[in-house]
């Protein structure tokens, strides 16, 4: 079809498809700040129609296609340190939680054996000395309330943990329920490859909230949809489908436990929020736990044998210093610290000396005091206030570590994401230009139409004349 | 590289949160005077200081031990100083005895009462206590050591012979106690002598008093030794304390080295990150006013 009506709707094709580039390009300035938004980008393709006698005759231009610019190795990239990061800022705040339990400013248990065992070496000097046998059941009071402390705060803490645990399951269960939604509508192929590139840009930033909460998995399979996998390979979506994880107890442990399909994934989940999460309350804190146990059992047990070997101020002997505490089973110190206590009430009955009728004599204090530089197979060969300081350098250097982890992994994925904007990002300056290219030529166009019009004009003139 | 808008807020946003972040530790440093005060701050560092700081406070125990053991030997002193005077009586008078003008029977028996007398203030004083404790009575301190015949003037001792042993400065043990029956119990005996010079004088026989003399000045050897060996420990704690004083100072010095912020490093560090963020907000809004949309219209 050529002629001057020809013309016309050449004219009115092109318009059309620099308008359409318009409205791309105001959908990327309109979501210059989406996350995970990727730019689309309209490419033209002239269009032809053969005439006969003629060959093909230019017909103008139509948008062909609508580009978008993703790059799928930086998006797994991006998830996988999203979900290290996840995982490794959920144990950061709890280490540091830890630390401040363990070591409060104003000292800890640390400070409190040195304390009571400080109190005992004053006590030597003078032992019949009322005030002084009263500060050393006072130390003895501070140091066993520490333990009790420290391992309440420390279970309130994990207790705490485990409540988060159900709270991050529905939320990743409502990730997956969208996600999955998303894959169906991919299926269903709706609308313009330009919709098709908004909902893939959604269904990435659900899965980069995903790998946040837990580790996963996944691959696209040949239709669009996205499949997940929890680390140790349970399903969480096929195609349209979720599954989610339900959450329950698991035979005697107090704490929640996680389930794919009955499958409990509890051991096997490191990555994101609920890694961190499970790390922190079944790895870091019952190690704790069973230190200040540890501990505490070796304190109580070997203080009372050293005490009741002596004599009190009035002869009695086999006296207990703390409340005696007695393990559930050989080598299990559970329970120890958190019922310390001192069980000695009256001051007379600190037993200082090593035969009866003896109140001067000094010589059981002084073998108490031997107690604190003897080293214990119960500690690992170490003496009680190093098995203490080795709890704290443990955790100073995880706390340390973790957050110079957290810093690079930082710095990885921001890295990452400038790479991704680089290749995905609207850039602002870019999109000025474009809209200025498909104005000046919407203008061209409108142009060419006029004369045009100009011309069909004439001709009805002349000829109806 | 294509530069994105969200790459350059991305950009902004994280140098102003490290900038602040680092400004954060600079401003806690300032506020508690301390670079290290969690383990997490520097590991190493912070066990150490732990370990200055134990050996501090213990050091200040041992110094409270000196303290205590000062008084006590003071005491000691006083009283082994009082005995020794009422002996240089006692020995005055014997000799009076001795001499031939004090040979009457009047006399020699206002000389026995006199000495008889100075005996009890001698077990007085051998019976003295500290804070409710016998201090001659060894280890045995509720027990009043020296009891006295009153027949026969013999004085017996009943508390026992055990040290009290008492680590006045790392490793070294001092003991705190004399038992008395060393002190006053010797090969002559404090008490012998006298209660033998008194029986010697009212028996009016001079060579006993001779011998008694003889035996009270070797009971005054006895009681001198004692003292100076008190004296000797006395010396010793003086030394201790030096030594805690000055391994203290050390001590505090070097847990400070490691614990506290060098506050004028502080602030300048803290000067050098407000100059940056500065500059960092001004070249954000020189940067952020370049937009090409500005041109077109």
């Amino acid at each position: 079809m050529g002629g001057l009506f020809g013309a016309l709707e050449l004219g009115r094709q092109s318009l059309a498809a620099q308008q359409y580039a318009l409205q791309i390009t105001s959908h990327n300035i309109a979501n210059v700040n989406t996350p995970g938004y990727s730019r689309q980008l309209a490419t033209f393709e002239d269009t032809y129609i053969v005439q006969a006698g003629v060959g093909s005759v230019g017909m103008g231009v139509r948008v062909n296609n609508v580009e978008t610019f993703r790059n799928r190795f930086l998006q797994l990239r991006i998830n996988q340190e999203t979900q290290n990061l996840g995982a490794l800022d959920t144990r950061t705040q709890g280490l540091e939680q830890i630390e401040s339990i363990l070591a409060p400013s104003g000292g800890g248990i640390r400070e409190r054996i040195e304390a009571f065992f400080g109190s005992l070496q004053t006590l030597s000097a003078d032992p019949t000395n009322r005030a002084l046998r009263t500060e050393v059941m006072t130390r003895g009071s501070e140091l066993s309330s520490a333990f009790r402390q420290s391992y309440n705060q420390l279970q309130t803490f994990q207790e705490a943990l485990d409540t988060t645990v159900s709270s991050t399951v529905s939320e990743i269960n409502s990730l997956t329920q969208r996600i999955a939604a998303l894959n169906q509508q991919m299926y269903e192929g709706l609308g313009s490859q330009g919709q098709v590139s908004d909902i893939r840009d959604q269904r990435d930033e659900l899965l980069k909230q995903l790998a946040g909460d837990i580790g996963i998995n996944y691959y696209e399979d040949d239709k669009g949809g996205l499949t997940i996998h929890t680390e140790s390979g349970s399903l969480l979506v096929i195609g349209n489908e979720s599954q989610d994880i339900t959450t329950g107890p698991s035979g005697t442990d107090p704490f929640t436990h996680a389930y794919v399909n009955g499958t409990d994934i509890t051991d096997t989940v490191t990555g994101g929020k609920l890694g961190g999460t499970f790390q922190l309350r079944d790895n870091d804190i019952p190690s704790y736990l069973t230190e200040l146990d540890n501990l505490a059992g070796t304190i109580i047990t070997n203080v009372n044998i050293a005490h009741s070997a002596g004599y009190d101020l009035n002869d009695n002997t086999g006296i207990n210093f703390f409340q005696p505490f007695t393990q559930p089973a050989p080598g299990d110190n559970t329970g120890a610290a958190r019922n310390m206590s001192v069980a000695v009430t009256n001051a007379d009955s600190i037993a200082a000396a090593s035969t009866p009728g003896t109140p001067g004599d000094n010589s059981n204090i002084l073998s108490m005091l031997n107690l604190e530089n003897n080293t214990y197979t119960d500690l690992g060969d170490k003496s009680f206030s190093s098995a203490m300081q080795s709890s704290l350098t443990r955790i100073g250097v995880d706390l340390q570590s973790a957050r110079s982890d957290v810093e690079s992994r930082q710095t990885v994925l921001s890295n990452l994401q400038n790479s991704r904007d680089a290749v995905s990002g609207v850039s602002l300056d870019e999109e000025a230009v474009n809209l200025v290219e498909y104005q000046r030529a919407f203008e061209a166009m409108s142009r060419f139409m006029r004369t045009m019009d100009q011309l069909t004009g004439d001709l009805i003139q002349t000829l109806g004349g | 590289m294509r530069v994105t808008d969200a790459a350059y807020s991305r950009l902004f946003l994280e140098s102003i949160r490290s900038m602040k972040s680092n400004q954060n530790d600079l401003v806690q440093q300032l506020a508690s005077g301390k670079k290290v005060s969690r383990p997490s701050d520097a590991p190493g560092d912070e066990h150490q200081i732990a370990i200055f700081k134990a050996e501090i406070s213990r050091l200040a125990k041992y110094s409270q031990t000196t303290d205590s053991l000062n008084t006590t030997f003071s005491q000691y002193d006083s009283i082994m100083n009082q005995v020794s005077n009422l002996l240089h009586t006692s020995f005055q008078k014997g000799s009076a005895a001795a001499s031939s003008t004090n040979q009457g029977p009047t006399a020699r028996a206002a000389l026995s009462a006199e000495l008889g007398q100075i005996r009890d203030q001698i077990l007085s004083l051998a019976n003295s206590s500290m804070d409710g404790n016998y201090i001659f009575s060894g280890t045995q301190t509720s027990t009043q050591p020296f009891t006295i015949d009153t027949a026969t003037g013999v004085v017996s001792y009943q508390g026992n012979s055990d040290a009290i042993t008492v680590e006045a400065a790392p490793e070294t043990f001092l003991q705190k106690n004399l038992p008395g029956d060393q002190v006053f119990m010797g090969s002559n005996g404090i008490f012998n002598s006298i209660t033998s010079l008194i029986d010697a004088i009212d028996a009016g026989d001079q060579t006993g008093i001779e011998n008694s003399l003889t035996s009270l000045s070797g009971a005054m050897d006895e009681l001198s030794t004692s003292r100076s060996d008190n004296g000797a420990k006395m010396a010793s704690l003086d030394i201790s304390r030096t030594v805690i004083q000055n391994r203290t100072t050390e001590l505090v010095k070097s847990a400070s080295n490691l614990e506290d912020a060098d506050i004028a490093q502080v602030v300048s560090d803290l000067k050098l990150d407000e100059t940056g963020l500065q500059s960092l907000f001004s070249s954000f809004t020189m940067t952020n006013g370049n937009s090409l949309f500005n041109y077109i219209a």
